[in-house]
Protein backbone atom coordinates (compact mmCIF):
# COMPACT_ATOMS: atom_id res chain seq x y z
CA UNK A 1 0.00 0.00 0.00
CA UNK A 2 2.40 1.98 1.14
CA UNK A 3 4.50 1.66 -1.93
CA UNK A 4 1.47 1.72 -4.32
CA UNK A 5 1.05 5.59 -2.55
CA UNK A 6 4.35 6.51 -3.57
CA UNK A 7 4.79 5.06 -7.23
CA UNK A 8 1.76 6.81 -8.04
CA UNK A 9 1.88 10.16 -5.77
CA UNK A 10 1.18 12.63 -8.67
CA UNK A 11 -1.61 10.74 -10.17
CA UNK A 12 -3.44 10.05 -6.89
CA UNK A 13 -3.28 13.49 -5.81
CA UNK A 14 -4.31 15.58 -8.51
CA UNK A 15 -7.58 13.15 -9.33
CA UNK A 16 -8.06 13.86 -5.48
CA UNK A 17 -7.45 17.53 -6.18
CA UNK A 18 -9.73 17.50 -9.24
CA UNK A 19 -12.28 15.88 -6.95
CA UNK A 20 -12.01 18.52 -4.52
CA UNK A 21 -11.97 21.41 -6.23
CA UNK A 22 -14.90 20.39 -8.77
CA UNK A 23 -17.56 19.61 -5.93
CA UNK A 24 -16.13 23.27 -4.47
CA UNK A 25 -17.20 24.99 -7.72
CA UNK A 26 -20.44 22.74 -7.89
CA UNK A 27 -20.80 24.60 -4.23
CA UNK A 28 -20.03 28.14 -4.97
CA UNK A 29 -21.71 27.21 -8.55
CA UNK A 30 -25.22 26.96 -7.10
CA UNK A 31 -24.62 29.65 -4.51
CA UNK A 32 -24.09 31.54 -7.57
CA UNK A 33 -27.06 30.44 -9.33
CA UNK A 34 -29.69 30.80 -6.73
CA UNK A 35 -28.60 34.33 -6.21
CA UNK A 36 -29.08 35.64 -9.72
CA UNK A 37 -32.09 33.70 -9.40
CA UNK A 38 -33.24 35.29 -6.42
CA UNK A 39 -32.04 38.72 -8.04
CA UNK A 40 -34.09 37.90 -11.13
CA UNK A 41 -37.10 36.96 -9.55
CA UNK A 42 -36.62 33.30 -10.45
CA UNK A 43 -37.03 30.59 -8.53
CA UNK A 44 -33.78 28.63 -6.59
CA UNK A 45 -33.43 24.94 -7.16
CA UNK A 46 -31.36 22.36 -4.89
CA UNK A 47 -27.93 21.55 -5.27
CA UNK A 48 -28.68 18.31 -7.12
CA UNK A 49 -30.76 20.21 -10.02
CA UNK A 50 -27.62 22.51 -10.47
CA UNK A 51 -25.64 19.76 -11.49
CA UNK A 52 -28.02 18.87 -14.41
CA UNK A 53 -28.18 22.54 -15.44
CA UNK A 54 -25.79 23.14 -18.65
CA UNK A 55 -24.90 26.76 -16.42
CA UNK A 56 -22.35 24.24 -14.38
CA UNK A 57 -21.72 22.09 -17.70
CA UNK A 58 -20.40 24.57 -19.67
CA UNK A 59 -17.86 26.21 -17.19
CA UNK A 60 -16.40 22.75 -15.97
CA UNK A 61 -16.69 21.98 -20.16
CA UNK A 62 -14.56 25.70 -20.71
CA UNK A 63 -11.88 24.91 -18.61
CA UNK A 64 -11.44 21.70 -19.48
CA UNK A 65 -11.23 22.18 -23.51
CA UNK A 66 -8.81 24.96 -22.74
CA UNK A 67 -6.25 22.57 -20.59
CA UNK A 68 -6.44 19.58 -23.54
CA UNK A 69 -5.70 22.69 -26.23
CA UNK A 70 -2.81 24.12 -23.58
CA UNK A 71 -1.12 20.46 -23.52
CA UNK A 72 -1.71 19.28 -26.87
CA UNK A 73 -0.07 22.52 -28.10
CA UNK A 74 3.14 22.64 -25.56
CA UNK A 75 3.56 18.57 -26.88
CA UNK A 76 3.13 19.37 -30.62
CA UNK A 77 4.89 22.55 -30.71
CA UNK A 78 7.95 21.07 -28.29
CA UNK A 79 8.81 18.68 -31.09
CA UNK A 80 10.04 22.01 -33.49
CA UNK A 81 10.08 24.94 -31.41
CA UNK A 82 12.70 24.94 -28.61
CA UNK A 83 13.88 27.69 -25.99
CA UNK A 84 17.97 28.44 -25.21
CA UNK A 85 17.71 27.15 -21.42
CA UNK A 86 14.74 25.99 -20.84
CA UNK A 87 14.60 22.47 -19.17
CA UNK A 88 10.81 22.28 -20.98
CA UNK A 89 12.87 22.52 -24.23
CA UNK A 90 15.04 19.71 -25.73
CA UNK A 91 18.33 20.71 -27.62
CA UNK A 92 18.20 23.29 -29.99
CA UNK A 93 20.16 20.36 -32.73
CA UNK A 94 17.43 18.31 -31.93
CA UNK A 95 14.21 20.01 -33.39
CA UNK A 96 12.05 17.30 -35.97
CA UNK A 97 10.78 14.15 -35.51
CA UNK A 98 14.29 12.42 -34.30
CA UNK A 99 15.69 9.48 -35.20
CA UNK A 100 14.31 6.30 -35.39
CA UNK A 101 17.33 5.07 -33.26
CA UNK A 102 17.08 7.62 -30.75
CA UNK A 103 12.98 7.28 -30.65
CA UNK A 104 13.42 3.59 -30.03
CA UNK A 105 11.55 2.23 -32.92
CA UNK A 106 11.58 -0.02 -35.54
CA UNK A 107 14.69 -2.45 -35.56
CA UNK A 108 15.64 -0.26 -32.04
CA UNK A 109 13.43 -1.02 -29.45
CA UNK A 110 14.59 -3.20 -26.46
CA UNK A 111 12.68 -6.61 -25.50
CA UNK A 112 10.74 -4.11 -22.81
CA UNK A 113 9.48 -1.83 -25.54
CA UNK A 114 5.75 -1.49 -25.82
CA UNK A 115 4.72 -4.35 -28.54
CA UNK A 116 3.36 -1.05 -31.10
CA UNK A 117 6.40 0.34 -30.99
CA UNK A 118 8.21 -2.70 -32.58
CA UNK A 119 5.64 -3.94 -34.92
CA UNK A 120 6.00 -1.20 -37.53
CA UNK A 121 3.27 -0.08 -39.83
CA UNK A 122 0.33 1.77 -39.13
CA UNK A 123 -0.17 0.58 -35.59
CA UNK A 124 3.54 2.45 -35.16
CA UNK A 125 3.25 5.27 -36.87
CA UNK A 126 -0.18 6.20 -34.05
CA UNK A 127 1.29 4.94 -31.31
CA UNK A 128 4.09 7.60 -31.92
CA UNK A 129 1.50 9.97 -32.08
CA UNK A 130 -0.93 8.61 -29.56
CA UNK A 131 -0.18 11.19 -26.97
CA UNK A 132 -1.11 14.45 -29.14
CA UNK A 133 -4.15 12.44 -30.97
CA UNK A 134 -5.94 11.89 -27.59
CA UNK A 135 -4.90 15.03 -26.28
CA UNK A 136 -6.41 16.60 -29.30
CA UNK A 137 -9.21 14.48 -29.40
CA UNK A 138 -10.11 15.11 -25.72
CA UNK A 139 -9.56 19.28 -26.55
CA UNK A 140 -12.58 18.99 -29.63
CA UNK A 141 -14.65 16.92 -27.36
CA UNK A 142 -14.52 19.39 -24.80
CA UNK A 143 -14.87 22.21 -27.27
CA UNK A 144 -18.18 20.65 -28.79
CA UNK A 145 -19.09 19.95 -25.12
CA UNK A 146 -18.39 23.64 -24.30
CA UNK A 147 -20.42 24.71 -27.28
CA UNK A 148 -23.46 22.48 -26.94
CA UNK A 149 -23.98 23.61 -23.00
CA UNK A 150 -23.30 27.06 -23.56
CA UNK A 151 -25.86 26.54 -26.55
CA UNK A 152 -28.34 25.67 -23.74
CA UNK A 153 -27.48 28.24 -21.18
CA UNK A 154 -27.26 31.26 -23.49
CA UNK A 155 -30.88 30.12 -24.89
CA UNK A 156 -32.45 29.75 -21.21
CA UNK A 157 -30.71 33.88 -20.74
CA UNK A 158 -32.22 34.60 -23.84
CA UNK A 159 -35.60 33.32 -23.54
CA UNK A 160 -35.62 34.97 -19.62
CA UNK A 161 -34.96 38.49 -20.91
CA UNK A 162 -37.72 38.05 -24.27
CA UNK A 163 -35.54 37.53 -26.46
CA UNK A 164 -35.22 35.05 -29.57
CA UNK A 165 -33.02 31.17 -28.97
CA UNK A 166 -30.09 30.88 -31.36
CA UNK A 167 -29.11 27.82 -33.35
CA UNK A 168 -25.69 25.85 -32.41
CA UNK A 169 -24.07 27.49 -36.03
CA UNK A 170 -25.02 31.11 -34.65
CA UNK A 171 -24.20 30.23 -31.25
CA UNK A 172 -20.58 29.27 -31.95
CA UNK A 173 -20.30 32.67 -33.84
CA UNK A 174 -21.48 34.45 -30.73
CA UNK A 175 -19.77 36.96 -28.75
CA UNK A 176 -20.38 34.83 -25.50
CA UNK A 177 -19.02 31.40 -26.82
CA UNK A 178 -15.62 33.38 -28.00
CA UNK A 179 -15.41 35.60 -24.48
CA UNK A 180 -15.85 31.96 -22.58
CA UNK A 181 -13.26 30.49 -25.08
CA UNK A 182 -10.69 33.29 -25.75
CA UNK A 183 -10.27 34.40 -21.59
CA UNK A 184 -9.33 30.18 -21.10
CA UNK A 185 -7.03 30.05 -24.14
CA UNK A 186 -4.90 33.50 -23.54
CA UNK A 187 -4.42 32.47 -19.76
CA UNK A 188 -3.16 28.39 -21.14
CA UNK A 189 -0.87 30.64 -23.52
CA UNK A 190 0.81 32.84 -20.75
CA UNK A 191 1.17 30.34 -18.40
CA UNK A 192 3.32 28.10 -20.97
CA UNK A 193 5.06 30.75 -22.10
CA UNK A 194 6.29 32.13 -18.44
CA UNK A 195 6.81 28.22 -17.98
CA UNK A 196 9.70 28.25 -21.23
CA UNK A 197 11.10 31.15 -20.19
CA UNK A 198 10.66 31.77 -16.67
CA UNK A 199 12.71 28.30 -16.01
CA UNK A 200 15.64 29.76 -17.78
CA UNK A 201 16.76 32.06 -15.01
CA UNK A 202 14.84 30.54 -12.12
CA UNK A 203 15.49 27.09 -10.33
CA UNK A 204 13.44 24.53 -8.06
CA UNK A 205 15.45 21.68 -6.99
CA UNK A 206 14.54 18.54 -6.81
CA UNK A 207 12.02 19.12 -9.74
CA UNK A 208 12.07 17.66 -12.63
CA UNK A 209 10.71 20.99 -14.21
CA UNK A 210 13.47 22.75 -13.17
CA UNK A 211 17.45 22.25 -14.31
CA UNK A 212 19.68 21.46 -11.88
CA UNK A 213 20.46 23.99 -9.29
CA UNK A 214 24.01 24.97 -10.70
CA UNK A 215 23.14 24.49 -14.35
CA UNK A 216 24.62 27.10 -16.35
CA UNK A 217 21.78 29.83 -17.84
CA UNK A 218 22.34 28.97 -21.63
CA UNK A 219 22.42 25.32 -20.72
CA UNK A 220 19.26 23.47 -22.75
CA UNK A 221 18.85 19.81 -20.12
CA UNK A 222 16.08 18.28 -19.85
CA UNK A 223 15.32 17.39 -16.43
CA UNK A 224 17.05 18.43 -13.28
CA UNK B 1 1.05 -6.07 -10.36
CA UNK B 2 2.11 -2.73 -10.30
CA UNK B 3 1.55 -1.98 -13.70
CA UNK B 4 -1.68 -2.89 -13.53
CA UNK B 5 -2.48 -0.88 -10.76
CA UNK B 6 -0.98 2.03 -13.10
CA UNK B 7 -2.98 0.90 -15.95
CA UNK B 8 -6.35 0.98 -13.78
CA UNK B 9 -5.45 4.78 -12.89
CA UNK B 10 -4.83 5.32 -16.29
CA UNK B 11 -8.40 3.91 -17.45
CA UNK B 12 -10.04 6.12 -14.38
CA UNK B 13 -8.48 9.19 -15.76
CA UNK B 14 -10.01 8.70 -19.61
CA UNK B 15 -13.19 7.11 -17.94
CA UNK B 16 -13.66 10.21 -15.82
CA UNK B 17 -13.13 12.83 -18.67
CA UNK B 18 -14.93 11.29 -21.40
CA UNK B 19 -17.75 10.29 -19.19
CA UNK B 20 -17.72 13.89 -17.80
CA UNK B 21 -17.59 15.12 -21.28
CA UNK B 22 -20.52 13.02 -22.44
CA UNK B 23 -22.52 13.92 -19.54
CA UNK B 24 -22.19 17.90 -19.89
CA UNK B 25 -23.00 17.23 -23.78
CA UNK B 26 -26.19 15.36 -23.01
CA UNK B 27 -27.25 18.11 -20.57
CA UNK B 28 -26.74 20.39 -23.05
CA UNK B 29 -28.54 19.20 -26.13
CA UNK B 30 -31.58 18.12 -23.16
CA UNK B 31 -31.84 21.81 -23.06
CA UNK B 32 -31.80 21.80 -18.92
Amino acid sequence: MKRFLRDNGLGLAFGLLFLGTLVGQAVAGHADYNHRQVLGGGQTITFWHFLTTSDFAVDVAENWQSEYLQFFLYILATVWLVQRGSPESKQPGEIGRESDHKQRVGRYTTKDSPKWARVGGWRTAVFSRSLGLVMAGLFLFSWLAQSVAGLSAYNTEQLADLADPVSWSDYVASADFWNRTLQNWQSEFLAIGSMAVLSVYLRQRGSPESKPVGTAHGETEESG
Amino acid sequence: MREAVRRVIFVLYLAVVLGGLTYFTVIGMLHR
